[in-house]
């Protein structure tokens, strides 16, 4: 075989594997190609949902309410956008759909019991020096403050801090100019910021 | 001076340097070293698709497309049905649901065909579009036209072979009780301004005896059709 048939088959192996290849299968009755796209992005899927709703089953739901949405609307897709922008799009709508229903209720039950808010329980860095323990307890405080967000704050910080998507994405997501993300992205990070040292000045 | 919000060149610089930037940078990234994987599977989603797809399933389009297509022939073919009713009726034809026949006592052998009162005339585009409508009368009798105001009755028709004019009808000395078709011209082009316009069918007899003239109205309509 020559050059220019090992280069002309890669090619080819790359297209078929491309998720707009498959796509285009699954759109065709294959299901086997929709499977595979499944398998592909489901823990990015689930990841989002997660990091949006901070409940583990809320974001099973999500995921597979989202791989539904998208094999349902799949003759709706259009190649122009990349498949995991037009994912992502279904996800984060989903969840932040779920997520504003989630922080009613959870407003609800702060107020029944009485602002005791698990968060308070955190303590600061400066009584641990173990940088291990003050990453995990980081952590938990970063996720508190993230509940604790209006839900387009919140997905701006999932989408842009936890996924690390370019603002290119970010905007085909939101539907909005890269200016716009940035913007959005800006505001986000600083209502955490405002939000986790609110946390912190209460934390005995 | 600038008024306004300035917009920063770069977003990524809102992460400051300061303590609280710097520990909410230390939790995002625990955060997104976090390992995390679902536990959904592609056999529950294509428990789920089965699912929906035997809840909802999709309608081919014939299902809607059937009563519409159904819907539109049969506005057409009304169009059509109402489009080809004759304005008025034929000679011998079976009376309309509704119409009654009509007979009058005092000329026991004048009986009128249904008239089509009822149905409504549709405008007339020219007179001779209308066919001519056949009365049954007496010998003698003699159509008017009658009703405009100031205008003096006209013959229309006549059952005796006399001469249509302007006047007053000559009464026939024909005996009462031969009858023959009167053969009535269409009407003018109705217009709201001949509402009032009627025809008059009169039977003009004189006694043989006294000499006295006498006639008898058999039929009045606005829209006399009468056959015989």
């Amino acid at each position: 075989m020559n050059a220019a048939g090992v280069v002309g088959e890669a090619l080819q192996g790359v297209s078929v594997d491309s998720d707009e290849a498959l796509v285009r299968l699954a759109r065709q009755g294959d299901f086997g190609a929709f499977e595979r796209l499944f398998e592909r992005h489901r823990v990015m899927v689930f990841r989002i949902a997660y990091r949006m709703t901070g409940r583990r089953d809320d974001a099973e739901d999500i995921t597979q309410d989202a791989f539904l949405k998208a094999y349902q609307n799949l003759h709706r897709y259009r190649d122009e956008a990349r498949f995991t922008t037009w994912l992502v799009r279904i996800v984060t709508n989903l969840a932040t759909d779920r997520a504003r229903m989630a922080h009613r209720r959870h407003s609800l039950e702060q107020q029944e019991a009485g602002g005791a808010l698990d968060w308070m329980t955190v303590g600061t860095t400066r009584e641990d020096p173990s940088e291990n323990i003050e990453r995990e307890q980081m952590a938990k405080l970063v996720r508190s403050a993230l509940a604790e967000l209006p839900a387009h704050h919140r997905l701006m910080i999932v989408l842009r801090d936890l996924e690390e998507r370019d603002y290119q994405e970010i905007a085909d997501v939101l539907g909005t100019t890269v200016g716009g993300a940035k913007l959005r992205v800006l505001r986000a990070r600083r209502a955490l910021r405002d939000k986790v040292n609110q946390m912190l000045e209460k934390t005995p | 001076m600038r008024l306004g919000w300035k917009r920063p060149a770069d977003a990524d610089e809102a992460w400051g340097s300061d303590s609280v930037s710097r520990k909410v940078q230390l939790g995002l990234d625990a955060l997104r070293s976090e390992s995390l994987e679902p536990s959904v599977g592609i056999e529950a989603l294509k428990d789920r698709i089965l699912q929906d797809s035997l809840a909802a399933p999709r309608r081919p389009a014939w299902v809607w497309a059937a009563p519409v297509a159904a819907s539109l022939a049969l506005a057409f073919w009304l169009g059509v049905a109402v489009r080809t009713v004759p304005p008025a009726a034929t000679v011998g034809s079976e009376p309309a649901a509704g119409v009654a026949r009509i007979a009058r006592a005092d000329s026991p052998r004048l009986v009128a065909k249904p008239s089509q009162q009822a149905l409504p005339q549709p405008a007339v585009e020219s007179p001779s579009a209308e066919p001519a409508r056949t009365v049954d009368a007496p010998a003698g009798a003699v159509a008017l036209r009658i009703g405009r105001d100031g205008a003096r009755p006209m013959v229309v028709a006549q059952s005796s072979p006399m001469l249509a004019s302007d006047a007053d009808p000559k009464p026939d000395s024909a005996a009462f009780g031969q009858s023959e078709a009167l053969a009535a011209p269409p009407d003018p082009p109705t217009t709201t301004d001949d509402a009032d316009e009627q025809i008059v069918l009169i039977h003009a007899t004189e006694d043989t005896e006294t000499g006295a003239a006498s006639a008898v109205e058999l039929e009045s309509s606005a829209n006399v059709l009468v056959g015989g």
